[in-house]
């Protein structure tokens, strides 16, 4: 499935955009203190630093064999159910533009860093709650062997501990599998150098110089990496592994303007969201497309930002686009359809959910207009919550958590789907997991976390100007995110421009056109109020995707949280894609968001 | 409490739970004798143990025993130290990494040492580590065995009690008992030791009315669980969450309103714990003073906004009144209410100056601002001289007399906020937060609690809040735990009054319980 890296001479974005002797060749000579280079386009020979390798490298089979062993010691210890997992998380990050640009046009790449972090968590049942033990081990450690048993042992005396305090915790069944399986993509960036990954990033300014944009200087820009391995055992015979791969950036880029031209404009690179792909989302992005296309819209860009103007407070119509719609929908009834968070076993940390009767609102709760259905999913190409199995060796099915505006459903784990046995039964169907276990590493207890969100497409293929068109007068939001949610899900805030947020991404809508930029305004919305006012969505095409990644360096070892994807006490993040098409939503509260009362 | 020493206790695999100085010792000497080509070795280790128990609707949920290490290894060689000379740029190459085998350690190494090699060369670049002297920590004591002996059985029969009486009362608990040890330690080949063992205990509860109705929260985190009062957190909150039935709506507006401490914590904290900064990521935070900043050079404190580069001292507000004169603000890591760990360093980068030592500091004395903590990228750019005056997090703030029984007696109108969720920056330059009130929320009306009320989003200045204090309460500890095994950051802790302020700003109401 893995290309070599020889794809490095067939970029189709290098190629495409210029005559490529010439990108490669404009790259400033860098000086190595220990000479390795990289090979330039065009074949010449040189020498390369190993491709960079794991710290250690582990046999599937050994690590399977692993994990079972840590599922056998947790039997014997007695166990009714146990399982085991083994990740370890690899992140790759590299800086693009950020260190001693040299002119203008030109910016430099350097390796950021790279982290490497392992461990075996072991979660036990006995007659008490669950009990949960990990640590970081893997193949290769000489204690591996007799530590998992320890280990195993630890979490079993952490469920008997708790026994006679609670009712005994029940799964629901679930087949079980055995396999392999991983992240569907086409050039595993671990196979690429340091050097090719620092000429391509590098190769960027110098392209993006041909448009007379720049990359920004002033900006943290970076481009990351990431693959997660990750086994599972349970008592039950199932034994899995799977290996996820993500990639993503932020790289922020100006034009070049004259000496005493003042500047407004700035874009963000497109695409680089969050995503399930591996170095081939370098290609996808097509960046001679995009640099070629931000220089064309330039002028006009310049004209709407030096002509921003206040917007008008109070009830408005208001159409999101894609990406705004899936923030919005992750942070709403994304976040509201957790089931644990809706009973209440979130509300000591992160908080719970508007729908605090699961039993008795399901199937009858409006949450929204007719024309809302929002699914969830595991199996979207390149979205961040796929797989094929989730961690408790579930096959993730698609399931609507709202039809036509009704609640009908929640995320569930085993566990949980037994909550809903009642609901189930009414409706004559079996009560099994939708598969949204998951955990941030194996050293965090699983739980339920997001799985792909999709606000479902109209059945027409309307698209965002046919959408606009019959609003006479409202305002326009693109690529906004949503900024502060409470902690039931209840209401949002979405703002445009400020210190917070200078891009600006509300437009006024007269007469079904688009015509400045609006400045300092926001809606802070009710959710349900929002979803049920949506009286318009747009086709397929109109779709957008925020990826939301677990892999994080900044929240896995810093511990910034990321609005919406954290979950649980201890606190944890989960890999997840949200994905939904553009809307109309009648009668919203346009404020202005940075004024007291 | 007492001072940590040599015999722990010892883990299911044989260890101890966290990392010793000794172990420390040995990983980073295995790591040295794993270089090649000379140079110098420098290694940061952050270690821990957790355990925890949860529980929700009256029933534990999990008992958890997680035990995880991070170890930077950066290799300097000759002077091209992967992440070295990058001043003010707080990044670099790095390895981090949580395995301990002889294997995995050499194969970190090799990673640094190609790392290194990878660095361009900085001509004219001198050689950091050899004319580094490391600043000196104030001693602290902040390892509890109180914490450190808290097992699962010991946090479940706390919990029991606990449960039990939110169960009698016919309301849920939802609650959690955390205990940490852990240990940071900074060691170079060139002779630099320092690790420090800490511990923290927290317990939170959140109780709710059965049909999620009505919600009461109270919790507090010390080093040592004798001082966790589990017992008088629950009552406050079960009170809490019977005293919060029935809410009603009440328009937004300004309001006289009086901010428990963990509502002070939650808002005025803001001031000073910033993640981005503290994990030494944000670059743009090592450009300037970092009090309060989000990721930009300018702040209220700090002075007006400035282009990047240009001379910030002559600007800050250091020697004015910047907030109530009644109102003095100081961080002191020895300090028996306040400790916190006085080493810090940096996820990136391997300037071995880089690593912070925190000192005992008064921010604010009378009113008066006297002391921004900035990094060294700063000290060199604006100060000349070559260290940071960095901010830890956490704070103490002077208080009164009043409690808020009294504040309540002599409020005629106003609110009463237990505490914050979500405290979210809208505009550095002003100070100015968003964020919502939770579990708990009350109408004051001629000197009574008079109705529990909706939730609500204000929006409000830090700066403003604090100079229109009309009474302050007697100072407390408060909730400020690191939650979740997040190595890298040590727990903020607060110790602050409830404060009475006039015209507080409540701009939005939600119906979230």
């Amino acid at each position: 499935m893995f290309s070599t890296r020889s794809t490095w001479t067939r970029r189709a974005w290098l190629t495409a955009a210029t005559p490529t002797s010439a990108l490669i060749a404009l790259l400033p000579g860098r000086r190595w203190r220990d000479g390795p280079s990289f090979r330039r386009h065009g074949g010449a020979t040189v020498r390369e630093t190993p491709t960079p390798e794991a710290i250690l490298p582990a046999d599937p089979k050994q690590l399977q064999t692993l994990a079972q062993r840590a599922v056998e010691a947790a039997r014997a210890a007695g166990a009714r159910y146990a399982d085991a997992r083994l990740t370890r998380i690899v992140v790759h990050r590299y800086w693009v533009g950020s260190s001693s640009s040299i002119g203008i046009g030109h910016s430099s790449s350097s390796f950021g860093y790279e982290t490497e972090m392992v461990g075996l968590g072991v979660r036990a049942l006995t007659a008490g709650a669950w009990g949960f033990s990990a640590t970081p081990l893997w193949l290769g450690d000489p204690t591996a062997w007799d530590g998992v048993v320890k280990i195993a042992q630890d979490a079993v005396a952490q469920s008997k501990a708790t026994a006679g305090a609670s009712p005994p915790i029940e799964l629901a069944p679930a087949p079980v599998v055995q396999g392999s399986w991983q992240t569907p993509i086409k050039i595993d960036p671990f196979t690429v150098s340091i050097e090719e990954k620092t000429a391509t990033l590098e190769s960027w300014g110098v392209l993006a110089s041909e448009h007379k944009i720049a990359i920004d200087g002033g900006e943290i820009n970076w481009m990351t990496f990431a693959r997660e391995e990750r086994v599972l055992a349970t008592s039950e015979g199932t034994l899995l592994q799977q290996t996820f791969f993500e990639t993503d950036g932020h790289v922020r880029l100006v034009p070049v303007v004259g000496l005493f031209e003042q500047n407004l404009v700035w874009w963000l690179v497109d695409g680089l969201t969050p995503t399930a792909k591996g170095w081939e989302l370098l290609d996808d992005i097509d960046l001679p497309r995009q640099f070629a296309s931000l220089h064309e819209q330039y002028p006009e860009e310049k004209r709407l930002r030096e002509n921003i103007r206040t917007g008008t407070m109070g009830r408005n119509t208001i159409v999101c686009d894609g990406a705004t719609m899936a923030s919005i929908l992750h942070g709403t009834l994304g976040v509201a359809t957790q089931l644990d968070r809706c009973l209440g076993y979130d509300a000591n940390g992160e908080g719970a959910s508007f729908v605090t009767d699961p039993l008795s609102d399901v199937g009858n709760l409006h949450v929204g207009s007719e024309l809302v259905t929002v699914t969830c999913d595991r199996s979207a190409p390149s979205q961040l919550g796929t797989a094929k199995w989730d961690d408790e060796g579930v096959v993730p099915e698609s399931f609507a958590v709202v039809q036509r505006g009704v609640l009908t459903d929640f995320q569930t784990t085993r566990e949980q789907a037994t909550w809903l046995a009642p609901y189930y039964q009414r409706l004559g169907r079996s009560t099994q997991s939708h598969g949204c276990a998951g955990a941030e590493s194996a050293l965090f207890l699983t739980t339920q976390h997001m799985p792909n969100v999709a606000l479902q497409a109209g059945a027409a293929s309307v698209r965002v100007n046919e959408l606009l068109a019959d609003v006479k007068d409202g305002v326009f939001v693109e690529r906004a995110t949503l900024q502060q949610t409470d902690f039931n899900g209840r209401t949002g805030l979405v703002c445009s421009g400020g210190p917070l947020d200078i891009s600006f991404r509300m437009r006024q809508i007269t007469n079904g056109r688009l015509g400045h930029r609006i400045g300092g305004l926001g809606f802070i919305f009710d959710t349900i109020d929002f979803w049920k006012h949506v009286t318009a969505i747009g086709g397929a095409s109109t779709q957008g995707v925020v990826g939301y990644s677990g892999y994080d360096p900044i929240w896995t070892l810093g511990g910034m949280a990321p609005l919406g994807i954290s979950k649980g006490i201890p606190v944890q993040a989960a890999c997840q894609s949200t994905q939904a098409v553009a809307a109309v939503i009648q009668n919203q509260p346009l404020i202005n968001a940075q004024r007291r009362m | 409490m007492q001072s940590h020493s040599s015999t722990q206790s010892s883990d299911p695999a044989g260890r101890q739970l966290f990392l010793s100085e000794a172990e420390c010792r040995d990983i980073a000497a295995r790591l040295t004798r794993a270089g090649t080509g000379g140079g110098v070795t420098a290694v940061t280790i952050w270690s821990q143990w957790s355990g925890y128990l949860k529980w929700a609707r009256n029933r534990i949920v999990a008992s958890g025993d997680v035990r995880n290490h991070l170890i930077k290894v950066v290799r300097d060689i000759q002077g091209a130290t992967n992440g070295v000379n990058r001043e003010a740029e707080a990044q670099g190459g790095a390895v981090l990494f949580n395995q301990l085998s002889d294997v995995a350690l050499g194969a970190a190494v090799r990673h640094a040492e190609r790392l290194a090699r990878f660095e361009p060369e900085r001509p004219g670049a001198t050689p950091l580590f050899e004319r580094y002297v490391p600043e000196a920590m104030p001693a602290t004591h902040l390892f509890s065995e109180a914490t450190y002996q808290l097992d699962a059985e010991r946090r479940v029969s706390a919990a029991l009690t606990l449960m039990r009486r939110s169960a009698d009362a016919g309301v849920l608990s939802a609650g959690y008992i955390e205990v940490f040890a852990n240990s940071i330690a900074v060691i170079d080949s060139l002779g630099r030791v320092q690790y420090v063992p800490y511990t923290d205990a927290s317990y939170s509860v959140t109780v709710r009315d059965p049909h999620a109705a009505a919600s009461g929260w109270a919790g507090v985190d010390w080093p040592d669980w004798n001082r966790v009062d589990a017992t008088h957190l629950t009552e406050i909150a079960l009170e809490k969450c019977l005293q919060s039935r029935n809410p009603v709506r009440i328009e937004p507006g300004r309001y006289t309103t009086i901010l428990e401490p963990q509502a002070v914590s939650d808002f005025v904290g803001q001031l000073f714990r910033d993640d981005l900064v503290r994990a030494g990521l944000d670059r743009k935070c090592t450009q300037g003073d970092c009090m309060g900043e989000h990721g930009s050079s300018r702040n209220a404190l700090t002075g007006k906004p400035r282009d990047p580069g240009q001379n910030q001292v002559g600007l800050t507000q250091i020697g004015q009144l910047v907030v109530d004169p009644r109102l003095s603000i100081w961080s002191d890591p020895t300090d028996p209410n306040l400790g916190f760990p006085p080493l810090a360093a940096k996820l990136l980068g391997g300037d071995p100056r880089d690593v912070q030592v925190f000192q005992a500091a008064q921010w604010i004395k009378d009113g008066v601002l006297t002391q921004l903590p900035y990094d060294r990228g700063y000290g060199i750019r604006e100060l000349g001289h070559d260290t940071g005056s960095p901010m830890q997090g956490a704070f103490r703030m002077s208080g009164g007399e009043t409690s808020v029984e009294e504040m309540v007696s002599t409020t005629k109108r106003g609110l009463l906020v237990t505490r914050f969720y979500d405290v979210t920056v809208i505009n550095d330059m002003s100070t100015l937060f968003r964020g919502y009130t939770r579990d708990g929320f009350w109408l004051i009306e001629n000197g009574k609690i008079s109705k529990a009320i909706k939730n609500m989003a204000f929006t409000e200045s830090i700066l403003f809040a604090l100079n229109n204090v009309e009474q302050l309460g007697v100072p407390q500890r408060t909730f400020n735990p690191v939650m979740g095994g997040r190595m890298l950051v040590s727990p903020t802790p607060s110790f602050v009054p409830a404060l009475k302020i006039r015209d507080f700003s409540f701009t939005a109401l939600t119906d979230a319980v």
